[in-house]
Order: structure tokens, then C-alpha cells, then sequence
């Protein structure tokens, strides 16, 4: 096997190559290499790049731009400075739609990731089972979530609803659910968990199936039961699919919105009102405010994607 | 640079749905030519029950005259305003599109609206309209024509009031609250739960508590503004005495929080609750579970007044529209006497003074009357009414909107107190008026 010390040195050490004939002409030519290399890589990240200016960094400008302004899209857009920032950190009902997201953050990420781990868990058996497990799992993940918001709407709905009618076979009366004040966000919550959880489990699996088998027959000699190797091998050996996993629910519990609307429209009162309805609320009439909430909603992700990085450096580190 | 960066901002913010829509009306304001002039028309399927019908009355106008060519957009109601919104902000509107009686302050201040004087319109033809056409004007003119008025009614069902010996609906909210007490503790006690009331807004139709509400804190003596439009006002006594009211029907639990007012209607849970009239096009899907089973009366009167919310929907044209005569022509012709008579098919309110309209249409309005005993407690209602509470919702009206639909809710089913929800609504809708 050829490694690199075994290539010939085409610059040896010390030599100063500058000035020699063949080797300007050798540097040259490794000179317009490495340019045409940088062409070659520009071009084919140009249209990704493009992509991410124009639909994301422009938007995310004029964002930041338009939550100085005061505008209704039809009126003057008139600059009102920190104005937009004030109204919404001193208004309760941002504060709620704040508190409102992390409970359902908190919600979804507990619920997600103890259903994916458990189903992740039983499908990396070897049993005849398991791939019906994967597939079972997977299957609402591949429904829209406005389709899958309706669905449940209907099966909360208080009266005829089909969760109140199976409660109803036992004599109980079924709670209201979505017009709960107390119960209409977990309920919200377990419609995300119900649709996402399939896809979490098939990282998790990813991560499970990466853990070498020696190791647990290593623990079984030792006489570790099921519980310890799962506590002191598969939880830690499991780290980055749960960094993975963490991250992406985090930020897909943030920007909660879909089924949200289709469910509750942020109600009742307040009592689903997260922050991206917040925002899409106040969008067409108070683009400014619609901003700024944006802007803040933007600055708390990117706090914890930096926390996040940060710890994970240490971690690696 | 200012309005490139406006119509760039506007532009990012407009949906791809949008832009869709946006092209489709790509014939928008097109010149005058040879042929028939194009008129762009943006319309959500206001013909209730019957999605199709705007299409076939454009297709009869189209069909009518060969000097103005009428090109569709039928937008859905669930965001075709924002999108109508998007369309103007950016330049691409339509010519003439539908916007809720009232008409919007954003688009009218922004002179967005074109002058019905503008369009064709003399003076005789606006004072043919009752005088609660008065909510489309703004400075002193009129800026949409009303195609037909909405009230909030109470619908009732017949057969459940007789079953617990009540002999006419209630007048009063004294009354409306014994009569629901009386149907839901009965009923419950025959092992049939049925709510004796249920206020439209409190179900699955969150949108409804605004004119919910409204109606409620009128009836109350409330306002939503003060007189020159500049405060919010609904945390005021009337406000308390409306929404405590409301509220004890959870309490006391007369009404059940979640309950679909109109599904439980039609299926017989529900006895009474008030909205629109022109919800009686939904009870009458239910075929044989409401036929004759059911009636419209006015709205209970509060402590100082019967009165309701207005609704209904106008045709407005856009000031930057380059064939506004030919926008008028259609308009003046889908808003006529004789198409709204037509309207009250889907039992949308004749927006004419019958003293005005010619004999013809008269005769078909006067028919429908007799024909239907539920038009008249409606034209009763709609008495009561004045333009004043309107007029009022037009400031700040999306602030308000969004506002009431959380915080009254929260206040009527306790998730706040009464006062706090009050006064939540005013200081949103107050900053809201601060940047009028």
C-alpha cells in the first residue's frame, strides 16, 4: 500500500524552489491546479449558496431590517428604532407564547425521545417483529402535519370525539382537551410526538446498531444485567445520535406552528399560543412587531446552537 | 429608494401562493383596447353552501355584454384576504376584489380604495343603500359597495323548547339564561345532555367570539373605541357586566366549554346560540335532524340594549387599477338590487332601502319575506343595529380581532380574570390606535 511518505518529495526541505525553471513551471501548473480546483468548488456550491442568500440570509436581513420599522405593507414604513422590541418584551401575551413554546419544547423533546429510544431499542433485536416495528413507526412521519392536526382534532373533539368515546365505554366522562386551558398544549404536544417520534427512532437506531456486539457480551460475562448495560453502555455509547436527536427536536418544538393552527389556533385563550403564532399572527398588520419577535425567536435558538457547541467541544475535548 | 424597499420587503413576505395568485392576475389593470377591457376580480366563495355560484355570476355577467371581460380568482376563506393583502402591498392587485362591510383602514388610509365617485357612482345610486352603508365610507365617501349585511340573530330549536314547556324564545338575558339552565338541567336529568346555550366563539369556531362578543358588549352599553377612535374601551363596566354574564354559564355550568354550537345544533346537543344569520345555509345541510325543527330570533336585550354586530361583505375596486370604469360596470352590476335579491337565497340581508329599488325587485324581495317567517325577527335585529359599532371595529381591527379571540376567551372560560383579560385587550388594541 502506497502511504504519503512513500511519495516522492517534490519540495524538498529547506530547498528554495523559487527562481529554478522547472520548478516555477511545476508550481504553475500546481498554482492554476489549485485555481481551477477553487473554480470547480465555487461552482458547484454556487447554487446551494445562491439558495441560502437569497432564501434565507436576505430574508433573515430584511427581517432584522423591517423590526425597526413600524409598516402594515400598505402604509408608510416609518423607522421606529427599538420601539417593536419594547412592545413585545413588555407585552404578557409574547411572554406566554415564550413560556407556551418551552413547556411544549420540554414536552416534546421528554415524550419524542423515550418513545424513540424504547421503539429503537425493540427494533435492533433480531426478531421477525422488528421490521414491522420500523415501518409501523415511520408511517405517520409521512403524513403532513396539517392532515395529521385535523385527524386529531377530531379525535379530541369533546362530545363525539373517539378518545372521549372509548372513555365514554367506561363510564367516565372524557376530559375537553383542546378547550382545556390546563390540558390543550400536552394535547397539541402528543400529536408531534405521535408524528415524529418514527423518525427520531431511526436515529437512534442508527446509533444503537454502531455499538460493537463485543462489548455487551463482554458485560454479560461480567454479569451485567439488561438494565446496567443499557444504563452504562448503550446511554453513553448512544451520545451523538442523542445530540442529534436533541438538536433537531429542539428546534423543531421552536418553530411549533402547523398543527397549532389547525388545532387550536393558539387557544383556548392562550393556552397554545407559541411563539412562530405569535409572529404569523401580527404578520400582515404589524410587520415590524412580526420581525422583532422573529429576530428574538432567532437569537434564543442561536444562544442554545452555541451553548450546545460549546459543551460538545468540552465534551470532545 | 423607499418604496423599491418597500415593494422588495413586500415581496419576501408574500407567499409562493401568493405569487401564484399574483400571476393569474397578471391582466390586472390593463389598458384600454380594442376589445373588450379585462377587469380582475379576487373573490372568496361568498355564496354560502354553493362554491361555484361567483363563478357562474361572472360567467353571466361575461355573457351579458361584450365591453368588459370579468377574469376570476376564487381565493379561500381561510387566508384569501392575507393573500388579496400580499397582492396589493406588492403591486399586483386585483381591480376588485371582496372585503368584509366596514372596509379595512389600512388599505383605506393608504388610499388603496378608489372612490365609489370614481367608478360611476352619483349620489343617487349610494342613497338607494340602508343607511347602514354608512360603514363603507371614509372621509365623506363611500368606498365599497355593500353586496349584502350580516346580523348576529339567536337560532333556536323548536322541538327542544316545547319538550321542556317552553312556549317562545327568550327576550332578555334574564331569560335566556333561566331558559338554558332549564333545558340543560332537565335534560341531563333524562339522561339526554342537551346545552341549553352556547355562545358561538366558545366552540370550535374561535373567529365567531369576536362577533360574539361584540354583540354582547353592545347589548351591555359597551363601545370598542372612544368617540374620536383614539382609546380602546372595553374595560369599562359594560365590558365587566358582558363578560361576567358570559362567563357564569361556564360556571354555573350551563353551557359546556368545547362544545361545537352549530354541530351540536344540528344534531340536537345544543338548544340555542347566536351568530349570523347566514348560518342557517349550514343548518339546513342537516336535512332531516333540523327541518322544521328550528327558528331565528332577535338577540335577548341586555341591561341597555337589543343591539348586535354587523357583518356582510362589500366589492371594493383599487385606486391603482387602470380600468376603473370597467370596474365599476361589473361592480355596479354584481352589487345591483336585482343580484342581491338573489343573495337572500343564501340568507344574506338585502342591503337596498325597498323604498328605492325598482318595483320588480321589490316584489321578488317582499316575496321572500312572506315566504320565510325567519326573515322578519332577522329585519327586526337588523333595526336595532346602527353603523356605530362598525365603524369602530374598522380601527385596529386585526389588533382587536387577534386580541379578543385570546383574551375573551380566556376571560369567559377563566383561564384570566375578567379584569385582566379586559384590560389585556385594551392595551393591545390600544397600541394598536397609537399607530393609526
Amino acid at each position: 500500500m502506497t502511504t504519503m511518505t512513500d511519495l516522492p518529495a517534490k519540495h524538498p526541505p529547506g530547498g528554495t524552489a523559487a527562481g529554478s525553471g522547472p520548478d516555477r513551471a511545476g508550481q504553475t501548473s500546481k498554482s492554476r491546479r489549485r485555481s481551477t480546483g477553487a473554480l470547480a468548488g465555487w461552482l458547484s456550491v454556487a447554487p446551494a449558496l445562491l439558495v441560502i442568500l437569497g432564501f434565507t440570509f436576505y430574508p433573515m436581513v430584511q427581517s432584522m431590517l423591517l423590526s425597526t420599522d413600524h409598516w402594515n405593507l400598505l402604509g408608510p414604513r416609518t423607522f421606529v428604532g427599538a420601539e417593536n422590541y419594547r412592545t413585545i418584551l413588555g407585552a404578557g401575551t409574547f411572554r406566554t407564547s415564550i413560556v407556551n413554546t418551552l413547556v411544549f419544547t420540554a414536552i416534546t423533546i421528554v415524550g419524542t425521545y423515550v418513545l424513540a429510544l424504547a421503539t429503537a431499542t425493540a427494533a435492533n433485536r433480531e426478531l421477525a417483529s422488528a421490521r414491522l416495528v420500523r415501518t409501523v413507526t415511520v408511517l405517520p412521519a409521512v403524513i403532513p402535519m396539517v392532515v395529521a392536526g385535523l385527524v386529531w382534532k377530531w379525535l379530541y373533539e369533546p362530545d363525539h370525539g373517539l378518545i372521549n368515546t372509548l372513555i365514554g365505554l367506561f363510564g367516565v366522562d372524557g376530559a375537553r382537551w383542546l378547550f382545556d386551558n390546563d390540558l390543550a398544549l400536552p394535547a397539541v404536544a402528543v400529536v408531534s410526538i405521535w408524528k415524529e417520534f418514527g423518525i427520531y427512532a431511526l436515529i437512534l437506531l442508527g446509533g444503537l446498531q454502531r455499538i460493537p456486539d463485543e462489548i455487551y457480551e463482554a458485560a454479560t460475562i461480567d454479569r451485567a444485567g439488561p438494565w446496567r448495560q443499557f444504563r452504562s453502555i448503550t446511554l453513553p455509547m448512544l451520545k451523538p445520535a442523542t445530540a442529534a436527536v436533541f438538536l433537531l427536536l429542539l428546534f423543531n418544538s421552536f418553530k411549533v406552528f402547523d398543527q397549532v393552527w389547525v388545532m387550536t389556533e393558539g387557544g383556548p385563550g392562550t393556552a397554545t399560543l407559541t411563539v412562530v403564532t405569535f409572529i404569523y399572527t401580527r404578520l400582515l398588520t404589524d410587520v415590524g412587531v412580526a420581525s422583532a419577535a422573529s429576530v428574538v425567536l432567532f437569537v434564543i435558538l442561536l444562544t442554545i446552537t452555541l451553548v450546545r457547541l460549546k459543551l460538545t467541544s468540552r465534551e470532545e475535548s | 429608494m423607499a418604496p423599491l424597499r418597500r415593494r422588495l420587503a413586500a415581496l419576501s413576505l408574500a407567499s409562493a401562493f401568493a405569487l401564484a395568485a399574483s400571476a393569474c392576475a397578471s391582466g390586472g389593470g390593463s389598458s384600454e383596447s380594442a376589445g373588450p377591457t379585462t377587469v380582475t376580480f379576487w373573490s372568496m366563495p361568498y355564496w354560502i353552501g354553493q362554491d361555484t355560484k361567483v363563478k357562474a355570476l361572472v360567467d353571466e355577467f361575461n355573457a351579458s355584454q361584450g365591453k368588459v371581460k370579468v377574469e376570476l380568482t376564487l381565493l379561500e376563506w381561510k387566508d384569501g384576504r392575507d393573500k388579496i393583502k400580499q397582492a396589493v402591498a406588492a403591486g399586483k392587485g386585483p381591480d376588485v376584489w371582496l372585503m368584509n362591510n366596514g372596509l379595512e383602514l389600512d388599505y383605506l388610509k393608504a388610499g388603496a380604495l378608489a372612490p365609489l365617485d370614481k367608478l360611476g357612482y352619483t349620489a343617487a345610486d349610494t342613497e338607494k343603500f340602508l343607511p347602514l352603508a354608512e360603514v363603507d365610507e371614509y372621509d365623506g365617501k363611500m368606498h365599497g359597495v355593500p353586496l349584502y349585511f350580516d346580523v348576529d340573530v339567536m337560532l333556536y330549536r323548536t322541538d327542544i323548547l316545547q319538550q321542556y314547556g317552553i312556549a317562545a324564545p327568550p327576550k332578555t338575558w334574564d331569560e335566556l339564561k333561566s331558559t338554558a339552565a332549564t333545558i340543560t338541567a332537565k335534560s341531563a336529568e333524562a339522561g339526554k345532555k342537551v346545552a341549553g346555550w352556547q355562545f358561538k366563539g366558545m366552540d370550535d369556531h374561535l373567529n365567531a367570539i369576536n362577533s360574539t362578543w361584540e354583540s354582547f358588549l353592545c347589548q351591555a352599553g359597551g363601545t370598542l373605541t372612544s368617540p374620536d377612535f383614539k382609546a380602546s374601551t372595553q374595560n369599562t363596566e359594560a365590558g365587566r357586566t358582558a363578560m361576567e354574564y358570559m362567563k357564569s354559564f361556564y360556571t354555573e355550568k350551563i353551557s359546556p366549554v368545547g362544545t361545537s354550537a352549530l354541530n351540536g345544533f344540528i344534531s340536537g346537543d345544543v338548544a340555542m346560540f347566536p351568530f349570523f344569520q347566514s348560518v342557517i345555509a349550514n343548518v339546513q345541510t342537516g336535512g332531516a335532524k333540523t327541518e322544521g325543527k328550528w327558528a331565528v330570533a332577535p338577540m335577548p336585550t341586555g341591561p341597555k340594549s337589543g343591539c348586535s354586530m354587523v357583518g356582510g361583505h362589500s366589492l371594493v375596486a383599487g385606486s391603482a387599477s387602470k380600468n376603473l370604469q370597467g370596474a365599476g360596470t361589473f361592480m355596479r352590476w354584481l352589487a345591483s338590487p336585482e343580484r342581491s335579491a338573489q343573495y337572500m337565497d343564501f340568507h344574506a340581508i338585502f342591503p337596498y332601502d325597498l323604498g328605492k329599488v325598482d318595483p320588480a325587485v321589490k316584489a321578488t324581495v317582499d316575496g321572500k319575506v312572506k315566504a320565510d317567517p325567519n326573515w322578519a325577527p332577522i329585519f327586526e335585529q337588523l333595526a336595532r343595529n346602527t353603523p356605530d359599532l362598525v365603524l369602530q371595529d374598522r380601527h385596529a381591527f386585526q389588533a382587536r380581532w387577534d386580541a379578543q379571540k385570546a383574551n375573551i376567551v380566556a376571560g369567559v372560560n377563566g383561564q384570566a380574570s375578567v379584569d385582566k383579560a379586559l384590560k389585556t385587550v385594551d392595551d393591545l388594541v390600544g397600541q394598536a390606535l397609537g399607530k393609526e
